[in-house]
């Protein structure tokens, strides 16, 4: 089956499709990469190898986006931080503070001074009051950037953005570092802003994640042209809204990713957090690598800020290994794909013409033109999601007394070459054995009785003509001179035909005249 | 006339096979070209100009010509000669021929009266002191083997030298009859 025409893409179930041609089974998919399933193989991390198929399919729906490259970093770069802001990233949070000038001069590079910054810290707490609740930074926020919603469990997800993308500017260095450097007691003269307490392990960074984007307004949209990174720093597993980690959250992140794989976002995780895992169907998960995988992002446990100048680099500079494919051109993947493939029956392959006629058309093969019937420069198929390529011969296509085919050259594409008509074969008689010199036979009386066949267009072959002993098959009449009339019966010959090369071919023929 | 096909041995050789057929005609069958000489009692007729019935090149030709000694290029079973012994009863009958298994076949079989010579050389090169009054070219398949200065190389070595007054090099094929006048 394809995949949906609509709705949400799951990662796990377009693998599968790939794979399998199965979008709602349940194999095991181990790590999936995006790359991988476009372009085949598992040379960029995927468990599983992948058939490189369904090149030919159209998306569906049509005039979706092409699945290549992101943006570059040229036509503008934007970045969200997404800061896991529990107590045990404290250390953390300072090392980013001393690293950030650097970080944001690398930016300002890449992007040839076209960037946006954007920042937003992740805690949760069992009181929906964050530690920091006094802040006047803190107070003086939009309510749109101030997420604290109870979860299922009696915890807090406190979300907070304290740096939006700016609308209508660039270049937000300034109101970002300040933002970064109130982090941590930052706040000269006040005690503000407090880390945010953790509950349990798990933190939901995963709810931080959907909000930046999902919501038009917590840190604004990314722009359309410019390349999108979000780059998160958690020392922990998701929790979603119940600071469980448990296979649904797994499950929520590989949403997101597809979100950002379908936005052409890419996402960075750096941390402890990428270690943690949640077993599944016996497999170990891990949702951070999964989704910096999928997003053409990078993962990595450390922290260092010139780590994430060099995950920017890379991701700017990259020769589209790392570019996200954007989900629009997926829309009805389908790996025994129907559309842009048309069944057409044939016979099966044979090395001449002359056999292709005689051939049964008893098989269906497919082909990506646009008629019922492939033509020349059309690739023609013996499986229908495209794995196996017709072999060069010939096909017979249309079978009767004109019937017609197509022929094909190529061991490698199965494009259509040429086509062939077959030739109705004609009557004649000749004597029941080769003669002597044609002259003498022309004045020999003979029992011209022998039925053979020719090809040739007129009652009696020409030179050129191919000359058989039966209706069909390669059946050549052999070398030698032969005595010809168009009627069978006894006397004289009307001509006489000299057949050499062994293909029953004349060679040679003169018309009896007195 | 035809060889009594009891008189002709069957034959496999290196060159050509001999052998009855399926319906009785035997048959001079050559490996490399499916060339095939047959006992045919019309050949002799059709080349001497005594068939009645046949293309007017032939008979006419023939019409008030009168010979006794002759030369033959092209053996094969010897049909020619044959005739030209049983029917016309040539006082001098030689013939030149290239192939010597072709020779040795003949020989062998026996089949051919023995006032008939048989002579092994190439016809282009062959040279004798001898006057025929008819010279026979009985070497080619059809129209198209025998290249005008093929004939004239025959004409030049055979027209004045090895022809009796009145004599003729009748080569066939082209419709090439030469007269020493």
């Amino acid at each position: 089956m394809a995949v949906p025409t609509s709705g949400i893409l799951h990662l796990e179930k377009m693998a599968r499709e790939a794979k399998y041609a199965d979008y709602n089974g349940s194999q095991a998919m181990g790590t999936i990469a995006m790359y991988d399933i476009v372009n085949g193989g598992n040379t960029h991390g995927s468990t599983l190898s992948y058939p490189a198929l369904n090149r030919n399919c159209l998306p569906n729906p049509t005039g979706s986006l092409p699945n290549s490259a992101a943006n570059p970093c040229e036509d503008g770069l934007d970045v969200c931080f997404i800061i896991d802001y529990t107590s045990s990233m404290g250390g953390v949070i300072e090392t980013v503070k001393d690293g950030l000038s650097d970080v944001i001069a690398h930016i300002n590079t890449e992007s040839s001074s076209d960037y946006r910054l954007s920042m937003i810290t992740v805690d949760e707490n069992t009181t929906g009051t964050p530690n920091y609740s006094a802040c006047s930074q803190y107070t003086g926020l939009p309510t749109a950037q101030k997420y604290s919603i109870e979860g299922s469990t009696n915890k807090y997800q406190i979300i907070t953005a304290w740096e939006m993308f700016p609308i209508g500017s660039t270049n937000n260095s300034s109101s970002f570092t300040t933002a970064v450097d109130n982090l941590k007691e930052g706040v000269s003269g006040s005690s503000c802003i407090q880390l945010g307490s953790g509950a349990g392990g798990p933190e939901p960074m995963d709810v931080g994640l959907g909000l930046v984007i999902n919501s038009t307004n917590f840190v604004n949209n990314f722009r359309t042209a410019a390349a999108k990174y979000i780059i998160m720093l958690t020392d922990n597993s998701p929790s979603g809204p119940d600071d469980q980690f448990t296979e649904a959250d797994y499950n929520q992140v590989l949403v997101y990713a597809s979100t950002c794989v379908f936005r052409g976002i890419k996402v960075f995780v750096l941390g402890l957090g990428v270690n943690k895992f949640v077993t599944v169907n016996g497999t170990a998960r891990y949702p951070w690598r999964e989704l910096a995988d999928q997003t053409g992002g990078t993962w990595d446990t450390t922290y260092d800020t010139t780590d994430v100048e060099a995950d920017i680099t890379v991701a700017c500079n990259g020769d589209g290994v790392y570019a996200p494919y954007k989900f629009s051109a997926w829309y009805g993947y389908d790996q025994d794909c129907t559309t842009g493939i048309t069944p057409f029956s044939s016979a099966q392959q044979n090395p001449t013409s002359t056999g292709a006629c005689l051939a049964t058309i008893n098989q269906t093969y497919y082909h990506n033109g646009s008629a019922s019937l492939p033509v020349v420069g059309d690739e023609c198929y013996a499986n229908q999601n495209q794995t196996t390529v017709l072999a060069a011969g010939y096909y017979l296509l249309v079978s009767g007394s004109s019937g017609s085919g197509i022929r094909i050259t190529s061991t490698t594409t199965g494009t259509v070459a040429s086509t062939f008509t077959c030739v109705t074969r004609s009557t004649a008689y000749r004597y029941a054995f080769a003669g002597g010199k044609p002259v003498l036979e022309c004045e020999v009386s003979r029992a011209i009785t022998t039925q053979f066949w020719h090809d040739g267009s007129n009652f009696l072959p020409a030179i050129g003509d191919t000359c058989y002993t039966s209706a069909t098959g390669n059946n050549y009449l052999g070398n030698g001179n032969w005595m010809i009339r168009n009627t069978s019966g006894t006397g004289t010959p009307t001509s006489v035909i000299t057949i050499t090369g062994g293909a029953g071919e004349i060679s040679a023929a003169i018309l009896c005249l007195n | 006339m035809k060889i009594l096909d009891s008189n002709i041995q069957d034959y496999v050789g290196t060159n050509f096979s001999v052998y009855k057929r399926e319906g009785g005609e035997t048959i001079m069958e050559f490996n490399e070209t499916s060339n095939i000489i047959e006992n045919n009692e019309m050949y002799s007729k059709v080349l001497l100009g005594e068939c009645g019935t046949c293309n007017s090149f032939y008979k006419n030709s023939f019409e008030g010509f009168t010979y006794d000694k002759v030369l033959i290029a092209g053996l094969g079973f010897g049909l020619i000669p044959h005739t030209l012994s049983e029917v016309n009863n040539c006082s001098k009958i030689d013939v030149i021929e290239i192939d010597q298994e072709v020779i040795d076949y003949n020989i062998s079989s026996g089949h051919l009266n023995n006032n008939i010579v048989i002579i092994k050389s190439d016809i282009f090169e062959y040279i004798t002191n001898e006057k025929y009054d008819l010279i026979i070219i009985d070497t080619i398949w059809d129209e198209n083997e025998m290249s005008e200065e093929q004939v004239q190389t025959l004409t030049s070595k055979f027209l004045t030298t090895n022809l009796n007054i009145g004599g003729a090099l009748y080569i066939p094929i082209k419709n090439k009859w030469l007269i020493n006048k």
